[in-house]
């Protein structure tokens, strides 16, 4: 379906407002279900604690540690703390 | 073969904050956690460089669509200019020119590019080497005014359809188009404060979504305690 028809299906005729709306709506799909996903490879650095996530991303769904439990360069899901660590980071970077 | 280690997660902003468990023997006699192996517990920063090691899977919004067959090419470093927009370029021997590729007012993508995959809008091309091997975005960026390597190979689609006009194919499986139909709906509705209509036809959006999700599931849901729980 092309934007135009979704406009017409409506009736809407400002093709601004109609595109804000189909991004806001996209967000939404892709917030309640999977349908677009994406995987993104980062190098963990010594000492580096934070991680700037991709600012394209709208729900994360998994986050995975290459030796994690393992030690055969396999990447496995991290569990997520409840608390922050009690060590801080001392640069904060 | 790599020894194995444990690593956790916490959210901080938008940044994950990524901890390794310490499992080195220390006694630190000056510390009031003396004793052996106290520190065995405790969570620090990574506590080595491995490359490749963390991998982020997420959903985005598809605002724009890869055409095939696809127009791809690749860049290796960003800075943010003295305007603070965000440049992308190539600094490697032989430099690209980007102008015979794609035009000012032309829409890229990059994915293997961290924080910036996703959509940006070229508004200029730069020289830095003689070509015009930087790319002017309209994404704000600030942070750093030297070049930065990316991380890894980070590729740039061109050529591609974005969401910016009527003639845009939405890029949704086709039962899901119909919920954007409702979404679009309640929009217009709440604009104009019908709350009731704006509340109906959220409620057929996600009614919509929920059995989108079904169809992917055959058979019965059955929630129950694993086989070698605890009864």
């Amino acid at each position: 379906m092309k934007v135009k028809e979704l406009m017409e299906r409506i009736g809407l005729k400002e093709t601004g407002k109609a595109i804000a709306y189909i991004k806001d709506g996209l967000e939404e799909i892709n917030m309640l279900t999977e349908v677009h996903t994406r995987l993104e490879r980062f190098d963990i650095t010594k000492d580096q604690r934070f991680y700037t996530l991709p600012n394209e991303m709208v729900k994360m769904i998994d986050i995975r540690v290459k030796n994690h439990l393992n030690s055969k360069d396999e990447y496995r899901s991290i569990p997520r703390m409840l608390h922050k660590p009690i060590i801080k980071d001392a640069d904060d970077v | 073969m790599a020894s194995p280690k444990e690593y956790a997660y916490y959210l901080e902003g938008n940044k994950v904050g990524i901890v390794e468990r310490d499992t080195a023997f220390d006694n630190d006699p000056n510390s009031k956690d003396y004793g052996p192996g106290t520190h065995r517990s405790v969570w620090k920063s990574p506590l080595s460089d491995v490359t490749d090691a963390l991998e982020v899977k997420y959903t985005y919004a598809p605002i724009y669509r890869i055409i095939l067959p696809t127009n791809t090419d690749d860049v290796n470093v960003y800075y943010g200019g003295t305007n603070g927009k965000l440049r992308l370029g190539d600094l490697s021997s032989p430099y690209k020119e980007f102008s015979t590729l794609f035009d000012v007012g032309d829409y890229i993508v990059l994915t293997s590019g961290g924080k910036f995959n996703g959509l940006h809008k070229v508004t200029a091309f730069e020289s830095s080497t003689g070509t015009d091997n930087v790319i002017v975005t309209d994404t704000d960026y600030s942070l750093n005014q030297i070049p930065v390597t990316f991380e890894e190979v980070t590729k740039l689609y061109y050529k591609i359809s974005a969401l910016q006009d009527e003639s845009f194919e939405l890029d949704l499986p086709l039962y899901l188009q119909k919920a954007l139909v409702y979404y679009v709906k309640a929009k217009l509705a709440e604009d104009v404060a019908q709350i009731e209509l704006k509340e109906y036809m959220m409620k057929e959006f996600r009614r919509m979504l929920e059995k989108y999700e079904n169809s992917r599931i055959s058979g019965l849901r059955i929630i129950s305690s694993g086989a070698n729980a605890i009864r």
